[in-house]
């Protein structure tokens, strides 16, 4: 991006690809305000407090606009753990013929 | 993994705040999510005592669900410098919180209320089957009148801003093409109430529109909404436009809080013209109203009406001073000639001390600049250096150069005042002034030389406004750095215990316009200075001096015995600080918060100085509350 010397952080600024379902725990570990580390394919609305209604809605709405998808209300009620939502994010994007590692920085 | 994450950690840990900011700044412009607006908002409090941001207090009334649309919103904000605190209030319980003098509303204690209300929602009917004829009329009528009432209560309780949403037409409308042709159609329905908001805003002061149809069209509307989540929970936004809606609000808030910029500094090689002049040269570079020229030209024009909004235009460019200068002036393409500039710095200096220096001849705080550069190294030498100035990165397209500078919240404004549309101008005859100075001899000689007049009276009910701008904008020489608005002013200025004074200046180079302000509260003989200020325009002129002498003149006038006041030091007050002790007042008590000083109005004979002419104008307004 930059082409003199600005170092340190522009090296870092550089896109790093992620594994979607990394992508997935860094999207709801900030919208959960939660740490990455503390976020596995099992957890829930039951292992999550903060994994409340308006939060559910913030972490959809996230995701469509991150990843370039739309989820219909009852695909809405589905995403209830780190897994499910991986794999009907991939379902849809494979649908859509994108590649789920993406930019996310 | 997360190394960009991590390295702004580090940046935040070592201090280095100015290189953390713009790394959070270009993830969130990236991806300007709701997800990473939480991100942001968790960095920003660790910079706040470095950079600070203005505390502003906001209030939704609204007919739909905006809660994901307020982490973006707070998350823009905090990167334009304001920290916002939002609330909510209840889904469609507009009128009822408007109503009750103890709701959630009220007990809030907003600065602005943002009034989002949906045609659907406020016009269902009209909405829904929009059936031309008589009958839209009345509907327009009856919203226009809920609308006027929910102003009027809010006016009554509350002296905060009003934001309003105008209402958005149908994408199809009940009739379908034939509806384009209706003059009592759906669209001629939701125009007429918009228009009618529209007079609404002007009956009142502190009210204002935001073209919510406009925004929806703009991008589109049938990509703008989303009516599966509108009908699951009432959001009809489609995540990916939701910040757009943010940094529509945003675009009324920082000015609002006193955060736009004043100033905009332009580089000018590949921003101005297209190409580098040191190599194309004149006749290489690109300007004019042709491809590729057209683009740069369409930045200028930008520039130029910035400039009618009375915000200062500066260039900062690496180039050779004489060269730069001969192409800005003689180019024929070229829109900005170099009166067009308040202040440049053409040379090979690094730009962050340039953007110092244009601050210091502007008299403005480094907070007050704007810079625009093509070059994103450049931007990220003056985001580490100068954190307080705003920067904006063109992007790689000239054809999108303009709109990035338009649509930049720093630049709006409100409202125009006259001294608005003539500011840059009165830079340039300020310019004249200041090689005045350098052929004078003496100090004293250029004030002669400037042959000033000062005219002082009590605020005109046009003048209002700019007053209260300058309670507003003034940060230098204010002694107590009071802020007021214009309805604040409107109503100081009725009250009989209240004098609400404005002080205009001429010289030989132009009509500064005014000034000056002071506010003057008095009970019994007693006359309190809760305000005087003056415009860093005319600072080192003596023009505070010649202001004192006819507060005196006033207050002898009024019957006043002592004239008392306050200075509260601020970060950019010390050009007031000697204020009172070099002016023969007596200093009564000093701690933390300030000091307090007086001055005896018999005893005192202070005249205006020998250089200015000063006149207590007492005609009109001012007669009239002597006589009273």
């Amino acid at each position: 991006m930059f082409s003199v010397n600005l170092l340190p952080l522009d090296l870092a600024l550089q896109t790093e690809p992620l594994m979607l379902i990394d992508r997935v725990r860094m999207i709801a570990s900030d919208v959960f305000a939660v740490p990455f580390d503390g976020l596995t394919p099992t957890s829930s609305p039951d292992s999550v407090d903060s994994w409340d209604s308006l939060n559910h809605l913030n972490m959809v709405l996230a995701l469509e606009q991150e990843l370039n998808i739309q989820f219909s209300p009852e695909e809405m009620e589905e995403l209830l753990s780190i897994e499910l939502i991986v794999a009907l994010v991939e379902e849809k994007l494979s649908m859509n013929g994108t590649n789920p590692g993406g930019d996310r920085r | 993994m997360q190394r960009m994450r991590e390295a702004i950690n580090e940046a935040i840990e070592a201090g280095r705040y100015g290189e953390a900011r713009s790394a959070v700044e270009m993830l969130w412009k990236g991806q300007p999510t709701g997800a990473v607006a939480n991100y942001v908002l968790s960095c920003i409090p660790r910079w706040r005592q470095t950079i600070p941001g203005k505390p502003w207090r906001v209030y939704f009334l609204r007919s739909f669900t905006l809660e994901p649309m307020v982490p973006l919103l707070r998350a823009g904000g905090g990167l334009e410098g304001l920290d916002l605190t939002v609330g909510v209030g209840a889904l469609g319980a507009y009128m009822q919180e408007v109503l009750s003098a103890d709701s959630p509303l009220y007990r809030f204690q907003p600065d602005s209320v943002i009034v989002a209300i949906q045609t659907r929602d406020i016009a269902p009917s009209l909405w829904e089957n929009g059936v031309p004829g008589s009958a839209l009329a009345a509907v327009a009528e009856d919203v226009l009148d809920q609308y006027s009432k929910l102003i009027q209560a809010l006016r009554s309780y509350s002296q905060a801003d009003i934001i309003l949403h105008t209402l958005e037409e149908p994408v199809h409308p009940s009739f379908g093409v034939f509806d384009a042709q209706c003059t009592d159609g759906q669209a001629a329905a939701v125009q007429e109430i918009n228009q009618g908001l529209r007079r609404l805003a002007g009956q009142w002061s502190g009210v204002y529109l935001l073209d919510y149809d406009r925004l929806v069209a703009a991008h589109g509307r049938q990509n703008w909404h989303d009516e599966r989540k509108w009908l699951l929970v009432r959001l009809p936004i489609r995540a990916e436009y939701q910040y757009l809606m943010a940094n529509e609000w945003l675009r009324y808030l920082v000015p609002l809080a006193g955060r736009g910029a004043k100033v905009l500094v332009s580089d000018l090689d590949n921003t101005l013209w297209g190409g580098v002049l040191g190599e194309d040269g004149s006749d290489g570079i690109q300007i004019g109203l042709e491809h590729p020229g057209a683009h740069y030209r369409a930045l200028q024009q930008t520039l130029a009406d910035l400039s009618r909004r009375g915000i200062l235009l500066a260039l900062c460019s690496k180039n050779e001073e004489s060269e730069a200068l001969a192409a800005i002036n003689r180019h024929p393409g070229m829109l900005l000639r170099s009166t067009a500039f308040a202040a440049t710095r053409i040379n090979w200096t690094n730009k962050a001390q340039n953007l110092r220096e244009i601050a210091q001849e502007l008299n403005v705080g480094l907070d007050a600049l704007a810079f625009v550069d093509d070059s994103p190294v450049e931007c990220e030498r003056v985001r580490r250096e100068l954190p307080e100035v705003t920067v904006i990165e063109l992007p790689p397209e000239p054809a999108a150069y303009a709109a990035a500078v338009r649509r930049h919240p720093s630049f709006e404004r409100l409202a125009l005042s006259k001294e608005d549309s003539a500011r840059g101008d009165i830079y340039c005859a300020q310019r004249q002034r200041a090689s005045a100075q350098s052929e004078s001899a003496s100090v004293e000689e250029f004030y002669d030389s400037l042959r000033q007049e000062l005219e002082m009276s009590l605020v005109e009910p046009v003048h209002e406004l700019r007053v209260a701008q300058l309670t507003q904008k003034t940060n230098q020489f204010n002694l107590t750095g009071r802020r007021y608005s214009e309805l604040q002013i409107h109503d100081l200025a009725r009250r009989k215990d209240t004098s609400v004074l404005q002080a205009s200046v001429r010289d030989r180079f132009g009509d500064n316009g005014i000034v000056g302000v002071i506010i003057l509260r008095h009970s019994g003989d007693v006359g309190e200075i809760d305000t005087m200020l003056m415009s860093c325009r005319v600072i080192g002129r003596t023009v505070e001096t010649a202001m004192l002498a006819l507060l005196l003149q006033y207050s002898r006038e009024l019957g006043l015995q002592w004239l008392e006041g306050r200075f509260v030091p601020t970060s950019k007050n010390r050009p007031a600080k000697d204020f009172f002790s070099d002016h023969q007042f007596e200093l009564v008590e000093s701690d933390e918060g300030g000091s307090r000083w007086r001055l005896n109005v018999e005893r005192n004979s202070l005249d205006c100085p020998r250089w200015i002419y000063g006149l207590l104008r007492k005609d009109g307004v001012l007669g009239e509350s002597l006589a009273s």
